[in-house]
């Protein structure tokens, strides 16, 4: 079984929440016995390192040659069009593996990078795996007070994207909903792929004797979002600073080394190479992001691991929980509930509710992987449909 | 003959032009002269010597460096300031011994070898700052963020410190190059003059013009001296000639002079002409240079300022018009001729320093390509002729397409998947200096290696487990038959690209040219993969012919250049090719190098193969 995938970010380190979604997708299709056909677009320049780790991880590897920012096209004064970001060399080089290899299916990451899909052959299925909504998210970065920055185009653009799709994968519900008011391609939600790895509960009863502060911890990138985030979170503590009597703000990832960080009441940890370890040493995770679109993968990678999460509705967007604690309005909302709880019993809880959502979360994963990839489990003839219409 | 009397002496040689070059050649004809059998290991990249050479000349892929013959041979390198010399500080790095430096300050090969690591600029910054502190941290800076250095900084900032440190006894040429190694923290021995084996000066008559040669003036110098003599009235009493300092013509003109003037070598730590006059008792005018400094003042007209031609007119001038002062000179290099000319101290010096080496394993410092052969055909194995049509999977040394379209008229090469067995890419991947997976995709092979009969019984040292045919086979959408190029595959076809003739041409493409960043390719067109190493100004290139046979490349234009697989060096030029003979597996590894020519002295390799390129000429046996 031959999978051709293209993507115009590289798949390693997975540094970031859109390399860590084409690196769990890519290796859950090897679980399942793929070869994967990684094609590489050049939005950055690789390291040797990163060449070697994505050359190790995949089947087969191609590398296009980095395709420097000066270089792609705005085409419209406030927005992308579709194509603008778009490499031609892809459709050369994807049609020459489908003309050699059997390709059993192909995916396109990012809706603008989906170009290629168009020249395949009708017999093998099209997948485009969005990643995030991009028409209308100069506007919507707008609105949230965010500078506009990487691919913004409009609904329509992007609808037509969806159009050389024969199935589009939203990675989270609600986005699915919004595309299925789009295209009349088949939308299916797959989200961030997780191996659940539930820590052992939190033992906060033990802690506060022994004179400790609560742990709070933050993990993130240093996208615009999350830089708006921190410092939100940064505003809400300084508003009610009897928090930092009874809990300690931990911050870790690439955040830690923006502008925003610099001065911030949260204690940097910097870039984390073991998550698990982070987690381990943290006893509330928090999630405070306004706005955005996507999957907050940060937020269903703490529930994977078993923990408390504390988080804004924004942040939990298409990963569905009844826990109040998942579904606060603000940063405001995340310090007030933290300086409110009794803490034994509202992380007890929250460790529950999070290995509630994961179980449901991963059942619904696998159901996702049943019915957009038939073929490898034993399903030759079955096609794709949708999972929510 | 003991093996005390024999010497390894590593370096260059003419007609590579460098100071370098020219010491290691007369320090190995005196010493050869003195009774010392000497083996000269040359880079396997450099020009052929002449072959009259009263000394042995071997490469790194000679049997004699090979065999371990010379493993515990005394060793003695002579390192300069050009290209030339990068090799011959990589094996004194790798198999220490007895260090003689050309130049006077080694500072132009310093960054060069720096660049050759991996931890540039960072080992720059800390051998600057680590030599000269904060001066040196600025005058990295400046190199690092502005790109600029100086022909004056390089004379400040001796590099004996990083480029001989590894020596295991340093010789100096002269008492100022003494005091340099002193200060760079070694116990140099201060070598008397090398004795000068040629003594055939030719005495003129009193009637004849004298005759006087001069080295290292420029053209215009030349000119503007010649003209200047001719309004003095002198013109007449001289018969002056301008000589290259390189060529092989200038040692024989030096003899016949009367008088020698000597204007360049400032950088030199040593001129072997020098050291000729001086044996011979012919009058010297020199421009202050170091090595200069032994002489005593008797002997030689100095003059003060060798860029402008005027104290040379006025210096020959002198020696015609001024009664007595030829002799004089002539009497003053003859007694320092008499005192420096001591053939068994200097033997005996030269051998005892270059006995400080230690045995060391040369086949290990120069390995030569181990792939192994692959195994014949098996019995059982099919061959398909030139009828094949259609699409194949073509697997192992897959020739160039012009080989491959003559030998396969009806195949669809454009539409073939090319596979690699793991023996030939570990290889190619090993002599390119990339990893095997980033080469074979580079040069147009899908990824997954093939299983071949070698490497089947082979303990396997690619990432990547290689496949059997048959199961790669079911993956693919057309190609359900294969072809085997110098392997032998399970369930493949050989394809026997025996008896043809193709040739092609090798350019590099403009704009890859014009893109400095680019250092390596693959071009389609002829199949070779490059790479070009700036610091050494060497392309390192893959060729695969498919099967044994010879692979002739010819220099189209009138460059010629230097080409070696490893095992044997040749020249090509317009008329002449360097042929070499492919191996059964059919994979051809070169290095290529411009030589210098009266066409051009850009030898900027990319360049020239942009503009004209190489012709490659196979025929199959």
């Amino acid at each position: 079984m031959h999978i051709l995938v293209t993507s115009p970010i590289p798949s390693h380190p997975q540094n970031h929440g859109n390399r860590a979604r084409v690196t769990a997708l890519c290796k859950a299709l090897q679980a399942l016995g793929a070869e994967i056909h990684y094609i590489y677009g050049g939005l950055e320049q690789l390291s040797d390192q990163q060449e070697l780790e994505m050359r190790e991880a995949w089947d087969h590897v191609h590398i296009l040659p980095p395709y420097r920012m000066e270089d792609r096209n705005k085409s419209h004064r406030k927005h992308h069009l579709l194509d603008d970001w778009y490499v031609d060399a892809v459709t050369g080089l994807t049609q020459r593996i489908v003309d050699t290899w059997r390709i059993d299916y192909c995916i396109a990451n990012y809706v603008w990078f989906s170009k290629w899909l168009e020249t395949v052959p009708a017999d093998i299925p099209k997948y485009i795996d969005t990643h995030d909504l991009f028409g209308g998210r100069h506007k919507r970065l707008r609105a949230d007070g965010l500078p506009e920055s990487w691919f913004s185009t409009t609904k329509q653009e992007e609808a037509k994207g969806f159009t050389r799709a024969d199935t589009v994968i939203a990675i989270q519900s609600e986005e699915a909903n919004l595309m299925r008011s789009m295209t009349k391609s088949p939308v299916v939600t797959l989200g961030h792929f997780i191996t659940p790895d539930f820590l052992p509960p939190t033992d906060v009863q033990s802690s506060l004797q022994n004179g400790n502060k609560i742990t709070v911890g933050y993990m993130a990138s240093d996208n615009p979002i999350n830089q708006q985030s921190l410092v939100e979170m940064d505003s809400a503590i300084g508003r009610r600073s009897d928090v930092l009597e009874h809990f300690e703000f931990r911050l870790a990832g690439s955040i830690c080394s923006a502008a925003c960080a610099r001065n911030t009441q949260f204690q940097k940890l910097g870039f984390v190479p073991d998550a698990r370890s982070f987690y381990t040493a943290t006893d509330v995770i928090i999630n405070p992001n306004i706005g955005g679109t996507g999957l907050k993968i940060k937020s269903i990678e703490a529930a994977a691991y078993g923990k408390a999460l504390v988080a804004t509705a924004d942040a939990m967007a298409g990963i569905e929980s009844r826990y109040p604690a998942h579904a606060l309005a603000d940063a405001d909302a995340i310090v007030d509930f933290l300086a409110s709880m009794n803490p034994a019993e509202a992380i007890g809880d929250g460790e529950k509710a999070s290995k509630a959502l994961v179980e449901n979360y991963v059942a619904d994963q696998s159901a996702a992987m049943q019915t957009l990839f038939p073929k490898l489990f034993g399903h030759e003839d079955q096609q794709p449909a949708s999972n929510g219409s | 003959m003991t093996k005390a009397d024999k010497i390894l002496l590593v370096g260059s040689l003419p007609p590579t032009q460098s100071h370098a070059a020219l010491l290691t050649h007369w320090i190995a004809a005196a010493a050869t002269e003195c009774g010392i059998e000497i083996v000269c290991l040359i880079d396997a990249l450099a020009p052929p010597p002449a072959t009259d050479l009263p000394y042995s000349v071997v490469r790194p892929f000679d049997e004699i460096i090979q065999s371990g013959a010379a493993d515990k041979w005394p060793r003695l390198f002579v390192v300069g300031s050009g290209g030339d010399s990068l090799p011959v500080i990589e094996t004194l790095q790798a198999a220490p011994g007895a260090v003689i430096a050309a130049t006077q300050s080694l500072n132009n090969n310093a960054l060069p070898w720096l660049q050759t690591s991996t931890d540039f600029p960072a080992n720059m910054i800390n051998w600057l700052t680590g030599a000269y502190g904060n001066a040196g941290a600025v005058v990295a800076e400046a190199y690092i963020s502005h790109r600029r250095s100086s022909a004056e900084l390089a004379e400040e900032i001796p590099a004996f410190d990083l480029l001989l440190g590894n020596a295991a006894a340093h010789l100096a040429l002269n008492p100022v190059q003494a005091c340099q190694l002193t200060d760079a923290g070694f116990n140099p021995v201060v070598s008397l003059s090398a004795p000068t084996a040629i003594a055939t000066h030719a005495e003129s008559s009193d009637n004849a013009p004298l005759r006087v040669s001069v080295i290292g003036a420029d053209a215009a110098t030349a000119s503007l001296v010649i003209q200047a003599l001719k309004s003095s009235g002198v013109s007449t009493r001289l018969d002056i000639a301008f000589l290259d300092r390189f060529s092989d013509q200038t040692a024989p003109a030096v003899l016949a002079s009367n008088a020698v003037a000597i204007l360049d070598g400032n950088d030199a730590a040593q001129c072997p002409y020098f050291e000729l006059a001086t044996a011979n008792a012919i009058p010297l005018i020199l421009a202050g240079q170091h090595w200069a400094s032994a002489l005593p003042n008797d002997a030689y007209i100095n003059l003060n300022n060798f860029a402008s031609p005027t104290p040379l007119v006025h210096a020959l001038a002198a020696l015609v018009s001024i009664d007595g002062l030829l002799a004089g000179l002539a009497d003053g290099t003859r007694k320092h001729g008499q005192q420096s000319n001591q053939s068994d101290t200097w033997a005996a010096m030269i051998s005892g320093a270059a006995a400080t080496a230690k045995p060391v394993d040369l086949a290990e410092i120069f390995p030569v390509s181990q792939m192994q052969k692959p195994e014949t055909a098996r019995k059982t194995t099919q061959t398909v002729g030139e009828n094949a049509s259609g699409i194949f999977a073509l697997i192992g040394s897959v020739p160039a397409q012009p080989v491959l379209q003559q030998l396969f008229p009806d195949l669809d090469t454009a539409a073939c998947p090319k596979f690699l067995t793991p023996e030939i890419v570990q290889a190619a991947a090993s002599f390119i200096g990339l990893p095997a997976a980033q080469l074979q995709d580079g040069m147009g092979f899908e990824a997954p290696l093939v299983a071949s009969a070698l490497s089947e019984n082979q303990p396997q040292t690619t990432a990547r487990k290689p496949r059997q045919w048959a199961d790669i086979m079911p993956g693919l959408r057309r190609a359900t038959q294969a072809l085997e190029f110098g392997c032998t595959v399970r369930g493949a076809a050989q394809a026997s690209p025996s008896g043809n003739i193709a040739s092609w041409a090798f350019k590099i493409p403009a704009d890859i040219a014009e893109n400095q960043k680019i250092t390596s390719a693959y071009d389609t067109n002829s199949g070779v993969y490059w790479t070009f190493d700036p610091v050494r100004g060497e392309l390192k290139c893959i060729v695969l012919t498919g099967g044994r046979g010879c692979l002739e490349f010819r220099a189209s234009a009138n460059t010629p250049f230097v080409v070696t697989d490893l095992s044997s060096t040749h020249i090509t030029q317009k008329e002449v090719g360097a042929r070499f003979e492919i191996p059964t597996h059919g994979l051809g590894m070169f290095k290529i190098a411009a030589l210098p020519s009266g066409d051009t002295s850009d030898l900027n390799m990319i360049k020239l193969l942009a503009q004209d390129g190489l012709l490659l000429e196979w025929s199959g046996l």
